[in-house]
């Protein structure tokens, strides 16, 4: 017996229709005794017959296990069922838009390994995965990531449209379709100069569009997160003119080159743009084997930079022409 | 006249015959007691060795992640085919009486002010798909039945609507629809069960954003419990509510303040309901079974007395005309 | 007014039964003038209010149980159950307390008043039935737990298998009175045969059943009153019903001297006072014994302190006021021979008992919830019209069929022998008169 009401259940059943038999021999044993000299035989007879047949219903009770009848062994997996009409429309990925000087890249994208930008849905499935408990299933990730700064918003009915659209979502986003690293294409060219500002070509209109789901990426910072440096490099002299006034300040700095000590402390967000080498490159192509670990004065490889190889610093540090 | 041996051997059958009356009223009564010593009530300690049926689900509310944005409710109420509601799910109003299931919801949630911080807390309230249900011990033609998946379910095919599990249930929580003449249902949450049945989530703990409801195997969602209260000691209060309240309950629940604030039934205490019944229904078959024995002796001897008196008193009469 | 009963001579075929009809139904009389005696003011009120309750029912069996009730998700019991169902089986009781008394226990002495005491019991468990009928929310479906699905785990299976076995069991019981008043003698010497073995399974079944109905409140500990919710709940519906069933042949008849003379033979008429006094001094050793349960349950939950509540008085208005005070009147009353007062008494623990029941079911059940509406004025006129048809059914049929008249062989003296020999509708002073 699984539970106690099943036991309950089935002895009650099963005394009642034993106390039930009981009774009609009673009343055949009561005749017998009674009627000593004359034959009850005949008013006896059906009531024994009775009294075995209830006794017969509760010895047949005993051969009835409860089992079960649907046991799903899986965990629940949905497969896309938006059986529930959005109510909402998407929500306004406001922290794609934001500079990393005010939130950096692994506030959201925690537990990525290596620093790397992974998209949420690498790690957390859609739906919860039971088998790993303790990491929210995709919505739920989304929204307690959010949670976790933007707690105010997050109160009561109203609080949905505060990010999202107060419209139901008639254009399904494919979510496969969203971006990735995996899907990212690499950078083909170095990022010197203007053309630091990927904005300033690739834009919705301009020579080299964005594609439609990259609608809310709007700092270059957040571009490097996802598209890496290609080991071939297109020659700057083939790529379209960039207009000088189309830089943005902000972005693209040829500061003087800052010698770091090596001091251990992760250096602020880059607000100044990459350095320029002091050196030129000829004959120290490997980098990292004196900046990797900042061997002879040589300026230490800040944080962010861990998972970046040889190939992809010329795409942002010019080198210089003096020896 | 009648002769004065057939007189004495009249007389001596009546006290063999009452002899053998009140010997074997003794002896079934002295039988069936003993019988009935034997058979016994089953000790309480029973109930505690119920283990319930294996891999049975459950859900866990996370008190401390609920927005009240009442996606539940609306994925409810979708799922179930139930009415619209005279005020739509963003409504804010709701909120400020404290409301229960009905036949049109059954689930609700509630607001509730934390009184340190002042920030309010949602709770939800449904079911608790007890793991002995008192609705189900209660119910006289097994309408209500606690299913081997998990959750307790309704049958509204046998159901009389005596409404005594309305009665019965420690959570107020069956509701009755009593504005129908003809087939009027007790309604309350059935945890999705035919959604379940097909390997799907429950309604509301898909539609959750912010993942505080959890469904899962009842045994994985207490691990998962505890562990959330070992990481976060200082979010959550150290108890899973349904864990062995009224004998366990299918429905967990984790907050961060104490459960009596929001209106929890904390003073239920552990015993499961069917106990409740279950010596006086241990009583049943023992009256069955001793009552006949017992009344019939009674009157064997009330009748061997007025036999007595009335041999007596004839004996009397004869006499007096003999003289 | 005495009505002349006319033995026609019987006549053959067909034209048997119209005489025969008139005779059982009419009491003998032509329609017009049986319909004309119908009109009393009394009648007419009746008739009124069941006229207004009908229109109810329909309400409450086209538009559901909201029309004419309160019930709401919390208290889903309303008058329905605690007056017809739980107040009106405890007095119902009469049947097998004064069965076991007369058939089991061989006290002849009462035997005047066993044939009354089981119609009351079988109309108060028929009329129990149609309160449910009335309160189930499907109403069609009450055999179910009968032959469809069972749920023996619950104490209310008990209780529905209980009432339609014992409604079985008193209908057999008083069938000896409806077969003399039909005529069919041998029939009757059949039933009668039964009478001990049905009063023994009526016991039983009545034991069960009336604790049952306590038992039903065990699985409402947080919701009855501490004071009123015990582990003893069957005990005191059990012992509490014995009390109501003897005070409850105490007080109708008391009522049938009044209003059904003319239908009682001289027997008992003679012997109703002493047989009151003998219940009354029973009734109160079981009300003695059902004030020390109660204390005994007080004491069991460790509740003195809520004594000093308003629940708390209401309490003890309840257990003082009706249950150690009749127990002492009745005490008082029949050991000095009072009549009045032993039945005085005998009301106050009906009273009680009703009162009980409301309390447990009704008033201090979901105590803690404020904004109750315990019942609306529909509830209370169904009830009442519902309560006056069992009375009219009563008046029906004691008018006709031999319930306070005793059996040939239970003859007492030869007035009453006389009044037998002329014909039951003649009121036996006119024979006294005679002799």
């Amino acid at each position: 017996m699984n539970t106690l009401l099943e036991l309950i259940t089935l002895t009650k059943g099963i005394e009642y229709l034993l106390a039930i038999a009981f009774l009609f021999a009673f009343v055949g044993f009561w005749l017998w005794m009674q009627n000593r000299g004359k034959s009850v035989r005949r008013q006896i007879l059906p009531l024994a017959l009775v009294s075995l047949a209830f006794a017969g219903l509760a010895a047949s009770c005993f051969g009835t296990p409860a089992t079960a009848t649907t046991r799903p062994e899986v965990w629940a997996s949905v497969d896309e069922a938006h059986y529930l009409a959005n109510i909402y429309g998407p929500a306004k990925f406001a922290a794609h838009e934001m500079g990393p000087d005010v939130i950096s890249c692994q506030t959201c994208h925690h537990h990525s390994p290596n620093g790397q930008i992974q998209p949420c849905r690498d790690c957390h499935n859609d739906p919860f995965d039971g088998s790993t408990p303790d990491k929210p299933g995709l919505k739920a990730a989304y929204h307690q990531r959010c949670m976790d700064c933007h707690k105010e918003a997050f109160s009561g009915p109203m609080s949905c449209t505060e990010c999202h659209a107060d419209k139901p979502d008639t254009a399904q986003v494919d979510k496969k379709d969203s971006p990735s690293p995996a899907t990212a294409p690499l950078i083909s060219h170095p990022l010197l100069d203007s053309y630091a500002n990927c904005f300033a070509c690739h834009t919705t209109e301009g020579p080299l569009p964005l594609p439609g789901n990259h609608s809310s990426y709007k700092a270059n910072v957040v571009c490097l997160g996802c598209h890496k440096p290609s080991t071939t490099r297109q020659a700057l002299s083939t790529l379209p003119v960039v207009q000088a006034k189309t830089i943005p300040q902000e972005e693209v700095s040829t500061a003087a080159p800052a010698v770091e000590a090596p001091s251990g402390a992760a250096p602020a967000a880059a607000s100044t743009g990459p350095s320029q080498m002091t050196h030129p490159v000829a004959g120290r192509e490997n980098c990292l084997m004196c900046h990797g670990q900042g061997i002879g004065g040589a300026a230490r490889v800040p944080a962010d930079h861990v998972d970046r190889s040889n190939d992809g610093c010329q795409m942002c540090h010019k080198p210089s022409s003096q020896s | 006249m009648t002769d004065p041996n057939s007189k004495s051997e009249t007389s001596h059958n009546a006290v063999r015959t009452s002899r053998r009356g009140f010997l074997k009223g003794t002896a079934a009564l002295a039988g069936s007691l003993l019988a009935a010593g034997v058979a016994g009530a089953p000790s309480k300690a029973m109930a505690a060795s119920f283990p319930g049926y294996p891999d049975r689900f459950g859900m866990l509310s996370d008190l401390t992640r609920c927005i009240g944005c009442r996606r539940c409710e609306a994925a409810c109420n979708r799922v179930n085919n139930l009415p619209a509601p005279s005020t739509p799910f963003d409504d804010e109003s709701v909120f400020a009486t404290k409301r229960r299931p009905t036949a049109q919801a059954f689930t609700v949630v509630n607001r509730y002010t934390d009184p340190k911080s002042g920030k309010p807390i949602f709770r939800k309230v449904q079911c608790n798909h007890c793991e002995e249900p008192a609705c189900a011990s209660a119910c006289l033609v097994g309408a209500m039945k606690k299913t081997p998946e998990g959750p307790v379910v309704y049958n509204p095919d046998v159901c009389i609507g005596c409404r005594y599990c309305m009665v019965a249930c420690p959570f107020h929580v069956p509701a009755y629809d009593y504005a129908s003449a003809l087939e009027p249902k007790v309604q309350k949450c059935n945890m999705c069960y035919s959604r379940i049945a097909q390997g799907l989530v429950p309604a509301c703990a898909e539609a959750c954003p912010v993942e505080a409801i959890t469904f899962g195997k009842r045994s994985q969602l207490l691990e998962i419990a505890r562990d959330r209260i070992r990481n976060e000691p200082n979010r959550y209060v150290n108890q899973i509510f349904g864990e062995k309240e009224v004998g366990g309950t299918s429905w967990l629940y984790l907050s961060g303040v104490p459960f009596e604030q929001l209106d929890f039934a904390t003073e239920l205490g552990t015993t499961a309901y069917p106990e409740l019944t279950r010596d006086f229904l241990s009583f049943v078959p023992l009256v069955l079974t001793a009552w006949p024995s017992l009344l019939g002796g009674i009157y064997l001897m009330s009748n061997r007395r007025e036999q007595a008196a009335r041999a007596e008193s004839s004996d009397l009469k004869e006499e007096e005309s003999q003289r | 007014m005495t009505m002349q009963y006319v033995e026609e001579a019987p006549t053959r075929g067909a034209s048997r039964v119209g005489p025969w009809l008139k005779d059982k139904l009419l009491m003998g009389q032509p329609l017009k003038e049986y319909a004309r005696g119908m009109i009393t003011p009394l009648n007419v009120a009746a008739a009124l209010l069941i006229g207004v309750a009908l229109y109810l029912l329909v309400l409450r069996f086209t538009r559901g149980l909201a029309a004419v009730t309160s019930a709401s998700n919390e208290q889903p019991w309303g008058l329905f159950l605690s007056c017809g169902l739980f107040a009106g089986v405890p007095l119902s009781a009469t049947g097998f307390v004064l069965g076991s008394a007369v058939y089991l226990f061989g006290m002849k002495d009462y035997h005047p008043v066993v044939k009354n005491a089981i119609l009351l019991g079988l109309l108060g468990y028929f009329f129990a039935v149609v309160f449910l009928l009335i309160d189930l929310g499907r109403p069609w479906r009450i055999y179910y737990p009968m032959v469809v699905s069972f749920g023996p785990g619950s104490v209310m299976f008990l209780v529905a298998w209980h009432v339609a076995l014992y409604l079985s069991v008193q209908f057999l019981e008083f069938s000896p009175s409806i077969f003399e008043w039909l005529g069919l003698r041998s029939l009757k010497r059949w039933a009668v045969g039964l009478t001990i073995g049905l009063t023994i399974f009526g016991v039983i079944l009545s034991t069960l059943h009336q604790s049952a109905l306590g038992a039903m409140f065990l699985l409402a500990p947080g919701k009855l009153h501490p004071l009123w919710y015990s582990p003893y709940l069957p005990w005191l519906f059990f012992v509490s019903a014995i009390a109501t069933g003897l005070c409850m042949v105490i007080v109708v008849s008391a009522l049938t001297l009044r209003f059904f003379a003319d239908r009682a033979d001289y027997h008992y008429l003679t012997s109703v006072d002493r047989i009151t006094l003998g219940l009354g001094k029973a009734a109160s050793f079981v009300l003695l014994t059902y004030f020390a349960f109660k204390v005994i349950s007080v004491a069991h939950g460790h509740n003195w302190a809520l004594l000093n509540s308003s629940w708390g008085y209401w309490f003890l208005v309840e257990v003082v006021g009706f249950v150690l005070i009749p127990c002492v009147l009745l005490a008082v009353a029949s050991r000095e021979g009072k009549v009045g007062l032993v039945r005085f008494g005998a009301l106050l623990t009906v009273m009680g008992v009703i009162l009980n029941r409301l309390n447990v079911s009704l008033i201090a059940f979901n105590w803690n919830l404020p904004n109750r509406e315990l019942a609306t004025w529909q509830e209370v006129t169904i009830v009442v019209a519902v309560f006056t048809i069992e009375i009219m059914t009563y008046r029906w049929i004691v008018n006709r069929m031999p319930v306070l008249q005793e059996h040939l062989e239970y003859r007492g003296s030869e007035v009453a022998a006389a009044s037998q020999k002329a014909g039951p509708r003649v009121s036996t002073s006119e024979v006294a008169a005679g002799r």
